[in-house]
């Protein structure tokens, strides 16, 4: 909300710049800004419009004369509001706006000797059309930026929190800076200046308005507000429209009450307040067509409805040019009420966002006195009618706020004498005995202030919450727990990061479709309100992330990527956290080795074996017993080169190559390889335990046995080699195994050697240590051994020949 | 010539001729030559046999002395020449140590995460647990219980995501303040952090965003231990007495509530485009916990008092890091990533 200070200086006298008290309020608790109103512009002046003709030959040009009471000046507009006996703001030639200095100008052999200007020009942010008009009744020839405010006006731009509705309005925020200044709120009260009112015909459903008033006038006339209402309207930042819809804007920006006026002769019978009927329509001023809800608040005549209560006018009631007779409305709606419609509609106004932070309940009245008599003031008419809905008159409720309470919040004691003054100087009227207060709430802060805590809160921010002096507390240690899934997942990502991987953070959102096109599980949790339709689900998989991340850095010429991400999946009943790898391009370079006197420069590209090798790595540093890699079988990998990761039996995650299909059709490299883990399991369940979930490797991580020392080795080993000759698809591991189930002395198995040879068959050579904890064996026995071993390989693989 | 000046040319012409001796070849055949067995010392020496008795002991002494200096010469002479020898092999293989370095380069973590696991270390060194939650949440975790009444404004400070009537994405990480009183009760002293979700998108937010918040519960947790914890917090994070400035503020979950600046890193106090000319970074939410958050987890409001306080991650890694718009750390455009390689 935009405040002009002079405005506020109708509420409290201070010397103070404005910038100091737009500070002064920030630190107290109401965010504001200070800014200053349009340019200042010296040489722009007064002056009074003398005669105003159509330029012949020319469509829209204007020549008009114009005095300063000095001398006259003529001058060409194009604005078509530039009428004979107005005033406006004038520059003539020399003078320089925005930079640019104003001539003389020729135009169909008619000298322009300045320019008739708008506020625009002058550097307001409003919307103007044509020049910016002054009062008739003003002096020409005097300052035009000292006549207006330009550059030297200062506004007050505040951002007040959801509970401080009191402070939007020019009164409301005086009031506060008044307290927090500890200086004098100069308030007042207004009466009708009529008397002897007739009551209007009115229904009032008791549920849909707290209080409900409604003054008729008749015979006013529509016509451009004064100066000075306008000015305050321009500066904070509203269009001035007519004299009764200002008044109306005037006030709620004044005094903080919603007001709306109607044309009383489009108002068809008897008016009333009641809920709206379901699929009622109703079009408002803003002339858009809203469908209305049961819950809604209409204000109705007997044809239909004619506004929505608290939020916004109808289009066919309103305040236009002819109307003469005037029904001014004053409510106090229900702030969820309002707030719940308001929302519905999706229509946010001055009005709806003054009543969801409710009104001042005691200051209806005056407002709408005020408006009332600005109205007939400024528009002529007469006040004639009124209806009052029986008010419920606001009783101040009390607070009981025991002095030991403000120390065992605050930390420090706040004299009882001290405590009462700053909550008088709020408004808040205070009763005190030796141990506690009791504080009369105003209606203005009743939906703010309702426990002693509240009272604390304004006591220390009124005593300013820098003043307390921090201590330091003991932190409880009897709650203390180490957080293994912290340590776990922070381990994960300098693991991650050692591995020459680069940690992404790709968004949760994602669409039906990207999983769709990779052929990774669907989503299962939609939003019902995404911002944006690519981003309407939720994820299940960080593998669209890293591939939507691929993609994007590939089109930015960057080839070689070697990326993770540990981030969260959202399903129906849990959540997962995940850890996705993706590499592609080159892994490494550098000059990687030297012979004689020759440095060769060597490229390696990522590979199968290479992801193994962090998969690998990474599951035996959480201490992974038991990791096997079976065949995998999902859709965007490639069939032959992906393997799913099996920890005690049970599917922990994947790795493996893109499918060259899925890579041809995203239009990715075909040498681009992906991993997924599971690492944890998140229950939604408060009381569910989540660590102890099988098939995670944060479960692995939590239950892996602690490492003991061995004895070293006392005996010497032997070593032999063995090369067999077996079916090409035959796995390494199937003859590594069978050898490592043979006999107790095998120490280690190596493998150093496959090829292929004729007949679809490979050679697979290894090196197998013998040892024996008590003794040296002797070749012989090795021998023995690698005969045991043969006889068992051609027992469980019946096509092997040795080599 | 008698055998002792024959001795003497022979001692001459030796320690000439090992002087001379450049390579340790060189220098065996000079061993050979002199004291081999066939040397000449050894002839000269077989010779003394033949001389009169008197001569004989004064000739003997002398070859003797020589051979000792010789052999001692050739020693000496011998790891001079071992070493040069070795110098020059390894001069031989001198490595050009200025050229780049083989194999995979080390990789960056992400700022974001890089930003919140130094904020958690902070506060796990300070005695703090960490504590987590879901992403998808409760509404009633997320609003009701932290004293958000339904159809209240204070519901627009967080423009929150909806699954359906029951469930939403979390708004923020204090939904992880209420599940852990639901299930511990005081003394509590937490800190969660996780990915929370709003729906506002622009150069300062992003739909998805980080934070970090903490809360103890204990008997006498007071508003003046909320500004200690808070003042230890952003001497660590930012550097020791920086400005640090207390605004009343307000949030459901909290009462009093304040906003917390620090003094602008940028033109420290003077005014710049960042700080708006104020001289002052909003960086932090915190407050004492408000007595009906206390109510809806069962623990009483007149035994327990507590303090809770929350920061975007975001929002500190752009100061840290003078990242202009929060957009860009959600790109995963490596270029961007990669200047964050490294511990800080
Ligand atoms: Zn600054």
């Amino acid at each position: 909300m935009k405040i002009p200070f002079s405005w506020l200086k109708d509420f409290i006298d201070t010397d103070m710049p404005p910038e100091r008290v737009a500070e002064i309020l920030t630190e107290t608790g109401v965010e504001a800004g200070c800014e200053v109103f349009g340019n200042d512009t010296p040489g722009v002046i007064t002056v009074k419009i003398l005669s105003n003709e159509k330029r012949v030959g020319t469509e829209k040009l204007r020549k008009c004369v114009v005095t300063d009471g000095k001398r006259d000046y003529t001058v060409i507009t194009g604005a078509n509001n530039a009428l004979t006996g107005s005033c406006a703001l004038f520059a003539p030639a020399g003078v320089t706006i925005e930079g640019n200095e104003i001539a003389h100008r020729e135009m169909g052999g008619v000298t322009s000797e300045g320019m008739l200007l708008s506020l625009q020009e002058l550097g307001v942010a409003c919307q103007d059309e044509g020049i910016f008009l002054l009062d008739d009744n003003t002096t020409p020839g005097c300052d035009g930026c000292e006549e207006t405010g330009l550059g030297r006006e200062r506004i007050i731009e505040i951002e007040a929190t959801p509970n401080r509705g009191d402070v939007l309005s020019v009164r409301g925020l005086g009031r506060e800076i008044a307290a927090v200044l500890g200086i004098e709120f100069k308030d007042r009260n207004y009466a009708l200046t009529e008397v002897g009112l007739e009551e209007l015909p009115f229904e009032i459903d008791d549920s849909s308005a707290h209080r409900y008033r409604g003054i008729v006038i008749k015979g006013a006339v529509v016509k451009p507000s004064s100066l000075l209402v306008r000015l305050r309207l321009i500066k904070s930042g509203l269009q001035p429209i007519n004299n009764i819809v200002d008044i109306t804007n005037y006030i709620l920006y004044q005094e903080g009450q919603p007001l709306h006026a109607f044309d009383l002769s489009k108002l068809k019978g008897n008016l009333r307040v009641r809920r709206a009927i379901d699929k009622e329509e109703i079009k408002t001023i803003d002339k858009e067509v809203y469908r209305l809800a049961p819950g809604d608040v209409v204000i109705a005549d007997d044809k239909s409805a004619v506004a929505v209560a608290g939020v916004m006018g109808g289009y066919d009631t309103r305040v236009d040019n002819e109307t003469s007779d005037i029904f001014l409305e004053a409510a106090l709606f229900d702030p969820g009420d309002v707030r719940r419609t308001s929302k519905r509609l999706g229509l946010q106004t001055d009005s709806s966002y003054r009543f969801e932070r409710s009104i001042d309940f005691d200051r209806l009245e005056s407002a709408q006195n005020l408006a009332a008599n600005l109205i007939v003031s400024a528009g002529g008419g007469k006040i004639e009618k009124l209806f009052n809905s029986t008010p419920q008159p606001y009783s101040p409720k009390e607070v009981i706020l025991k002095f030991s309470e403000i120390e065992r919040i605050l930390g420090e004691p706040v004299e009882g004498e001290k405590a009462v003054q700053y909550l008088s100087r709020l408004g808040i009227a205070c009763k005190m005995t030796d141990k506690s207060l009791t504080a009369a709430i105003p209606a203005f802060r009743a939906s703010d202030i309702e426990r002693p805590v509240d009272l604390i809160e304004e006591i220390a921010r009124v005593q300013g919450y820098n003043n307390f002096a921090p201590s330091y507390p003991r932190i409880p240690s009897e709650c203390f727990k180490v957080n293994q899934s912290f340590l776990f997942e922070s381990r994960t990502r300098d693991f991650m990061v050692a591995c020459s991987l680069n940690e992404v953070v790709n968004y949760t959102f994602l669409d039906e479709k990207s999983c769709d096109d990779l052929g990774v599980t669907p989503p299962e949790v939609a939003i019902s309100n995404y911002l944006n339709i690519n981003h309407s689900h939720l994820r299940t998989s960080l593998i669209p992330g890293v591939i939507h991340t691929t993609i994007e850095n590939i089109r930015q010429g960057i080839a070689d990527i070697a990326i993770f991400e540990l981030s969260t999946c959202i399903f129906t009943n849990h959540e997962e956290k995940r850890l996705a790898i993706l590499v592609t391009g080159k892994e490494a370079g550098g000059f990687g080795f030297k012979k004689g006197k020759i440095s060769f420069s060597t490229e390696e590209a990522w590979s199968f074996l290479k992801i193994k090798r962090i998969v690998n790595n990474y599951l035996s540093m959480l201490g992974a017993p038991a990791v096997e890699y079976r065949v995998e079988d999902l859709s965007f990998l490639h069939p032959y080169e992906s393997a799913k990761i099996v920890v005690n039996g049970q599917e922990t995650g994947f790795f493996g190559k893109i499918n060259p299909g899925k890579a041809d059709f995203l239009d990715l490299p075909k040498d681009l390889w992906l991993a997924e883990l599971k690492l944890s399991f998140i229950s939604r369940d408060v009381h569910e335990k989540t660590a102890d979930k099988a098939g995670y490797l944060y479960n692995i991580f939590l239950s892996a046995k602690g490492r003991a020392f061995k004895e070293l080795p006392k005996y010497p080993s032997i070593a032999r080699d063995l090369a067999v000759v077996v079916d090409e698809k035959l796995d390494a591991e199937t003859v590594i195994g069978e050898v490592r189930r043979c006999a107790g002395l095998i120490e280690d198995v190596n493998l150093f050697d496959i090829y292929f040879v004729e007949g679809q068959k490979k050679s697979i050579a290894l090196s197998i240590v013998f040892r024996a904890v008590d003794r040296t064996l002797l070749d012989e026995e090795a021998d023995a051994l690698i005969a045991d071993i043969v006889k068992r390989l051609k027992k469980k693989i019946p096509d092997m020949t040795l080599r | 010539m008698n055998p002792v000046e024959e001795l003497n040319n022979l001692r001459e012409e030796a320690l000439r001729e090992l002087a001379g001796a450049e390579e340790l070849k060189v220098l065996e055949s000079l061993r050979v030559a002199f004291l081999g067995k066939k040397g000449k010392l050894t002839t000269i020496l077989k010779s003394i046999g033949k001389l009169p008795q008197d001569e004989r002991k004064e000739t003997g002494a002398l070859s003797n002395k020589i051979k000792k200096e010789l052999e001692a010469c050739i020693k000496e002479k011998s790891s001079t020449l071992k070493a040069s020898s070795l110098e020059m092999k390894m001069a031989d293989e001198r490595m050009d140590i200025t050229l780049p370095q083989h194999g995979s380069v080390t990789g960056a973590a992400h700022p974001v995460n890089s930003v919140l696991i130094e904020i958690c270390e902070i506060f796990i060194s300070m005695g703090f647990s960490m504590a987590e939650g879901p992403e998808v949440d409760f509404e009633k975790y997320n609003f009701e219980m932290l004293n958000f009444p339904e159809d209240h404004p204070a519901r627009d400070m967080q423009d929150t995501f909806y699954i359906n009537n029951e469930l939403l994405l979390r708004a923020h990480t204090s939904t992880v303040q209420i599940r852990t009183m639901l299930v511990q009760p005081p003394p509590v002293a937490i800190i969660a952090s996780g990915k929370v979700y709003r729906k506002d998108a622009d150069q300062t937010h992003s739909p998805m965003f980080h934070q970090i918040e903490g809360l103890m519960v204990d008997r006498a947790v007071t508003f003046k231990d909320l500004r200690g914890i808070v003042r230890i917090l952003l001497d660590n994070i930012f550097h020791k007495d920086i400005p640090i400035r207390f605004r009343p503020s307000f949030f459901p979950f909290t009462e009093p509530s304040a906003e917390v600046d620090i003094g602008c890193t940028v033109c420290n106090g003077a005014g710049c485009k960042m700080c708006k000319d104020s001289g002052w970074l909003e960086i932090m939410g915190c407050g004492m916990v408000d007595p009906n958050v206390f109510d809806s987890v069962g623990i009483d409001p007149l035994r327990f008092t507590g303090l809770a306080f929350g920061m975007g991650v975001e929002r500190i890694a752009m100061l840290k890091y003078r990242i202009p718009d929060i957009r860009m750390l959600f790109t995963n455009n490596m270029r961007f990533n990669l200047q964050f390689r490294g511990l800080r």
